[in-house]
């Protein structure tokens, strides 16, 4: 129980630093909400003159956007799988190893505690770009339904654990190496592409599509949106085992991972 | 400034950029591993990037009137200008603010070059030109494919258009970093930038239409970076086009100047 506090110290103390950041946090969702903007840009050419693309029509298409770019803005682990590989460089990774507290779940309680700011902010942006859409034509957007609204937020969260593993993992390759930053990079954009926040996933071929739906990026973006328009409710039930073995899976690999490269570590007085 | 004194100093600046990129050449034959890495990273990008389209293109004939080859040719050209600024002054660049909040700068500005450029260049990474050849392939074969026979001038108009782009580029990356001289986090242009960037480079030209076009083309001119170069190529930009285009960069190039030169005015030097 007290470490379960001390974690939770740790989310509280993350969220009131990026809520200190309050111009950053807003500005990012108002980023999301231009990536949504310029997205309506380029599938408006694609849909002029076609009904539907894919199963979808152009309302269907800027309603997947809307949530799909603001779901996948809420990982926060990512920047802090960036600063951790910057302590562990820059040799101040010892705080951690010097308290009573683990790593991974430190990591993990961060994550969180940022996330939950970023899905406030993130939250209020989509609800008024959707009403500025519906102001704008009251069909223009496909309608929400609200049991895949409850369906969509455990997948949302299992997908976010799954990407929290899978960036701690990149963080801690920085024991072995000097600079990460452009694994970093290159992984933010397949993770970005296999999530469906680029485009929609039911566009590809379908044995793409299927060998996607076997691994956690979907749970990102792309199934939650489509769970929230009423959509691919009936594999539900094997998804979310699927998306929970995955994250046991991370874990384990995550722990193997730490336990064979932080006898690396060095830092000044060791 | 006497014409005569403007050459000289951009003889001088021209001749520290190179010596700058040929001392990072050594540093990166010397490192390999940061070598290939930036190049490997670019190709990921492009390649996912071409699957977009691909995606796309699996689904529709055209974009806007744009058929599969000739946004082929887009994503060839965004991937040339990419490799051609990811290796001169992109990574140098990144480093902006970092060398305004921390005081670094002050080593710039008391060297006898243009601290600027010598922020810009310093970090030369010679890995991503390599991007160039698999850029090229595209370009050329999609030239091929569509069946368009381009002449010397088509071909000099489009390095033309390149370049263009490339000084462009440099200007709209400075001017998103400009904000470190007064603010401590940045983090919100970055993601502005990456945003404009991203779609700008996956949005092909004849997307933008009306008041978008206003927006894309001239206020925030991401849109021109790869689809000015094609429209020269194929020869659809006109003289109204390269008048527009150039307009848009020799304002912005004067901002750029005007807005350091403002910053340099603010900033607060580890000594001062």
């Amino acid at each position: 129980m007290r470490a379960a506090n001390a974690y939770f110290a740790v989310a509280r103390t993350a969220l009131s630093d990026r809520l200190a950041w309050r111009a950053d946090v807003f500005l990012g969702a108002g980023m999301g909400a231009a990536r949504v903007g310029l997205a309506l840009v380029l599938w408006t050419a694609v849909f002029a003159g076609r009904e539907s693309i894919g199963g979808m029509g152009l309302g269907t298409m800027a309603s997947y956007y809307l949530i799909a770019v603001f779901a996948y803005q809420l990982d926060q682990s990512s920047a802090v799988s960036s600063e951790l590989a910057g302590e562990i460089r820059s040799g101040r990774f010892g705080k951690y190893l010097a308290r009573p507290v683990d790593p991974l779940a430190w990591f993990l309680a961060a994550a969180c505690g940022r996330s939950l700011v970023q899905a406030a902010a993130a939250l209020g942006a989509a609800l008024a770009l959707g009403l500025a859409c519906i102001l704008v034509d009251p069909a223009y957007l496909a309608p929400a339904s609200a049991l895949g609204l409850a369906a969509a937020l455990p997948v949302l969260a299992l997908g976010l654990l799954c990407l929290a593993l899978v960036n701690y993992m990149t963080g801690i390759l920085a024991f072995a190496f000097q600079d990460i930053g452009a694994f970093q990079i290159g992984k933010n954009c397949v993770v970005e592409f296999l999530s469906g926040a680029l485009l929609p996933l039911a566009l590809l071929p379908s044995g793409a599509r299927e060998a996607l739906e076997l691994t956690p990026f979907p749970a990102l973006a792309s199934l939650p949106a489509e769970l929230i328009l009423g959509r691919g409710l009936e594999g539900y039930g094997r998804e979310l085992a699927l998306l929970a073995l995955w994250a046991l899976g991370l874990w384990a690999c995550a722990r193997a991972l730490y336990a064979s490269l932080s006898g690396r570590y060095e830092e000044m007085g060791s | 400034m006497s014409a005569t004194r403007r050459a000289r100093s951009a003889t001088r600046s021209l001749r520290c950029v190179l010596t700058l990129m040929k001392t990072r050449l050594a540093r990166a034959a010397a490192e390999s591993g940061s070598f290939w890495s930036a190049f490997i990273v670019d190709s990921l990008v492009f390649c996912i990037q071409a699957a977009v389209f691909w995606v796309i293109y699996l689904n529709v004939d055209d974009i806007g009137g744009w058929d599969k080859w000739r946004s082929v040719f887009f994503v060839g050209t965004f991937t040339l200008v990419d490799g051609l600024y990811m290796s001169l002054y992109f990574f140098g660049l990144l480093g902006m603010p970092e060398a305004i909040s921390s005081g670094r700068l002050d080593l710039y500005l008391t060297k006898p070059f243009d601290p600027l450029l010598h922020l810009a260049f310093e970090r030369f990474n010679p890995g991503s030109l390599f991007l160039s050849l698999p850029a090229l392939t595209l370009v050329v074969a999609s030239t091929a494919a569509l069946g368009y026979r381009p002449g010397p001038l088509e071909i000099a108009l489009y390095l033309g258009a390149v370049a263009l782009m490339l000084l462009l580029m440099f200007d709209l990356m400075v001017l998103m970093r400009l904000p470190a001289f007064r603010l401590k986090r940045l983090g919100a242009f970055n993601a502005a930038e990456s945003a404009l960037v991203e779609f700008a480079f996956r949005v092909p030209g004849s997307a933008y239409q009306g008041t978008l076009k206003l927006v894309f083309r001239v206020i925030l001119p991401y849109g021109l970076i790869a689809a000015f170069p094609t429209e020269a190529f194929f020869g659809s930009a006109g003289l109204g086009g390269w008048a527009a285009a150039l307009g848009v960069v020799a304002a912005f190039t004067a901002l750029t100047r005007l807005a350091w030169k403002r910053g340099l005015a603010a900033y607060e030097s580890t000594g001062s």
